[in-house]
């Protein structure tokens, strides 16, 4: 204990610099816990961009390119399944609930939902239930209204009562204009941090009735219903282990062009594209850290000289060089869990003023929490290649106590 | 009937040293000091009063001779052994700059008795707690109680000078060696930490070593060894 105490009070006594050191070791570690924690909320959060929907059905092709379309609103989806089916769905002992999805409009480039009103009800975004921030969820199902997603009211400066008049095609390719059929603000959605921030929610009816006007025409919903088709269903079972056999049955389906998705694999797979970006990312960290882990040494290895006396008077008490290595290599320890501690506080600190604003603006669902065992064994790996860089300048305070002797220079 | 001399503190026998492929530094070194006797070993600079003492201390190696701390021949003794022997029965004052700054004039006194459970059982075998053989020895050596908690790097040199014969004689070493520990002081100075030093080695059987270039000062020892260049004792 003694060697710890003194160890402490030295330095102490040279806590500019060690401060310093501390300092870089803080952020060192924080950038690298948050690397970790930013790639593991990252995952959840992307997991998690859809929740409560148990499968995502649409027709036969790429799991990945449904998710892509039906989720995120990316690419184009080639291919429509009959609207009617959600009655045979529904009809499916196990499931719980069905709701249309139907794209291929926009508006200022972001995405147009057609949907049914339970969607409000039953999909949940970063498994919280979705919330109206102003006015009211769609009610009707033939009423030209629409909900925008949070972003699409902040970015485009729309409130309730705003008419918009939304676009035939998405992305940034021609449109064909449906400003004949305008449709009013009335509801805003509150952030969530995923795609339905970014996207408008009007009725599939109010979206069939788009693509059925002749020009000049009336609106007729009455005749959509036999003919209308959508590019997906989201599907929540009454129990998720029915999942397999639920599947079954919808493969059993007259129709047999369909794909029943399980949106939390699927969401993996994609996720593990990113494979390539996350391991740059943690490689950066790692190498930040390194910087640091050779700063710590070079400052150790400066401030033996500064440091002979000392060595030296305890040396003459009786310390044994090999206390004197250790004397050296407990400061490196010092230093490093001292760092090691601040950089994880840092990071809580960031996280818990930071969350929300991660949540709304990145999608990323973060809390304050302690480090999961993967954390601690990458903190364990930092603090033994601190000691086992610390060696060095612990080896040349060994060697000058051997030199030095009883006389040092003087400081 | 004579009474029988303690065992010596130190022994030296035809000690000779010198540096790596330099001219031998001394040779032909003998002498021997009791407990409570003084020894004083002058001689001008370079003439190798300091490596003496590490000798003495064990961290370096004579060329030939030997040298023995209570019997035991210290060259015979593991690295550890002599680190041990050296904390154990051996205080140290060196000229100036002796004392861990940032440690306070307390913890500085009682460092050796916090390193050497040896050195902690004889102050605690005389004194109720560390704590108050520190203020013994302050008392002893004139330091004001009011200094206990004081930082050592705001003492004057010669308080500092005082702290470190407090940790030097701290647990009853069997040997002080001081390497002109009085030489950064004024005159007056001088003499009454000298006198203070006596005092204190005669209460504790100390054997007291000192180096100082000044041979005015031996008249206040019980011997002294004059050390010259390339010298022969």
């Amino acid at each position: 204990m003694i060697w710890l105490r003194l160890a402490m009070q030295s330095a102490l006594a040279r806590k500019g610099a060690l401060f310093i050191m501390v300092l870089s070791t803080a952020i060192s570690v924080a950038i690298l816990l948050g690397v970790f924690k930013v790639r593991d909320d990252a995952k959840t959060s992307f997991s998690n961009a859809i929740s409560g929907v148990d499968l995502v059905l649409g027709s036969k092709g790429s799991p990945a390119e449904l998710i892509l379309y039906s989720v995120f609103h990316i690419g184009k989806p080639t291919s429509t399944i009959p609207a009617s089916l959600e009655k045979d769905i529904a009809a499916i002992p196990s499931v719980d609930w069905v709701v249309p999805i139907q794209l291929g409009d926009s508006y200022r480039n972001y995405p147009v939902v057609g949907t049914s009103m339970a969607f409000f009800e039953r999909v949940k975004a970063q498994g919280r239930p979705l919330v109206i921030q102003t006015g009211r969820a769609l009610n009707a199902p033939d009423a030209f209204d629409v909900v925008l997603g949070s972003r699409v009211a902040t970015n485009l400066g729309l409130g309730l009562t705003s008419q918009i008049a939304v676009a035939h095609g998405s992305g940034s390719g021609p449109k064909k204009d449906h400003s004949d059929s305008p449709f009013k603000v009335v509801g805003i959605l509150e952030a969530t941090g995923t795609p339905i921030d970014q996207a408008l929610f009007i009725s599939t009816a109010a979206f069939d009735s788009l693509h059925d006007i002749q020009d000049g025409g009336q609106l007729q919903f009455a005749k959509l219903d036999p003919n209308s088709r959508v590019n997906a269903f989201f599907i929540g079972l009454k129990s998720r282990a029915a999942i397999f056999s639920a599947r079954r049955q919808i493969d059993e389906l007259k129709n047999a062009n369909l794909m029943a998705v399980m949106p939390g694999v699927a969401l993996d797979d994609l996720w593990s594209t990113m494979e390539v970006a996350e391991n740059a990312l943690i490689l950066i960290a790692y190498g930040v850290l390194l910087t640091t882990i050779l700063g710590i040494t070079a400052t150790l290895l400066i401030s033996l000289d500064s440091r002979r006396r000392e060595l030296a008077i305890l040396r003459a008490i009786g310390a044994k060089p090999l206390q004197i290595l250790l004397f050296i290599l407990m400061e490196a320890f010092l230093v490093c869990v001292i760092g090691i501690l601040s950089g994880w506080l840092l990071l809580q600190a960031m996280v818990g003023l930071y969350a929300d604003q991660l949540r709304t603006e990145w999608g990323v669902v973060s809390s304050v929490g302690l480090p999961n065992a993967a954390d601690a064994a990458s903190l364990l790996i930092v603090l033994f290649t601190v000691l086992l860089f610390a060696i060095i300048p612990a080896a040349k305070a060994y060697r000058m106590a051997l030199h030095d002797g009883l006389n040092p220079p003087s400081p | 009937m004579t009474p029988t001399p303690s065992p010596a503190a130190i022994r030296v026998a035809d000690l000779a040293f010198a540096w790596p492929k330099q001219q031998p530094l001394y040779s032909h070194i003998a002498f021997e000091l009791h407990p409570g006797q003084k020894l004083l070993i002058t001689g001008p600079s370079g003439c190798g009063k300091s490596t003496l003492l590490n000798l003495l201390a064990g961290v370096v190696e004579p060329s030939s001779g030997s040298i023995w701390i209570h019997e035991q021949r210290i060259h015979d003794l593991s690295a550890s052994a002599k680190d041990q022997l050296r904390g154990e029965q051996m205080g140290f004052i060196f000229q100036q700059f002796n004392l861990l700054p940032y440690l306070s004039v307390r913890d500085n006194i009682a460092l050796p008795a916090h390193l050497f459970a040896k050195r902690k059982a004889a102050a605690l075998a005389q004194f109720a707690s560390l704590d108050e053989a520190v203020r013994y020895y302050m008392n002893h050596l004139g330091l004001p109680k009011d200094l206990e908690n004081q930082p050592a790097h705001l003492l004057s040199i010669g308080q500092q000078q005082r702290v470190a014969a407090a940790r030097a004689f701290m647990g009853k070493p069997s040997i002080v060696i001081a390497d002109e520990p009085t030489s950064a002081l004024d005159e007056a100075n001088q003499t009454q930490l000298l006198n203070l030093f006596f005092e204190l080695a005669k209460e504790q059987q100390t054997a007291l070593l000192m180096v100082s270039h000044d041979p005015r000062l031996h008249s206040y020892f019980d011997r002294q060894l004059q050390l010259t260049d390339a010298s022969h004792a």
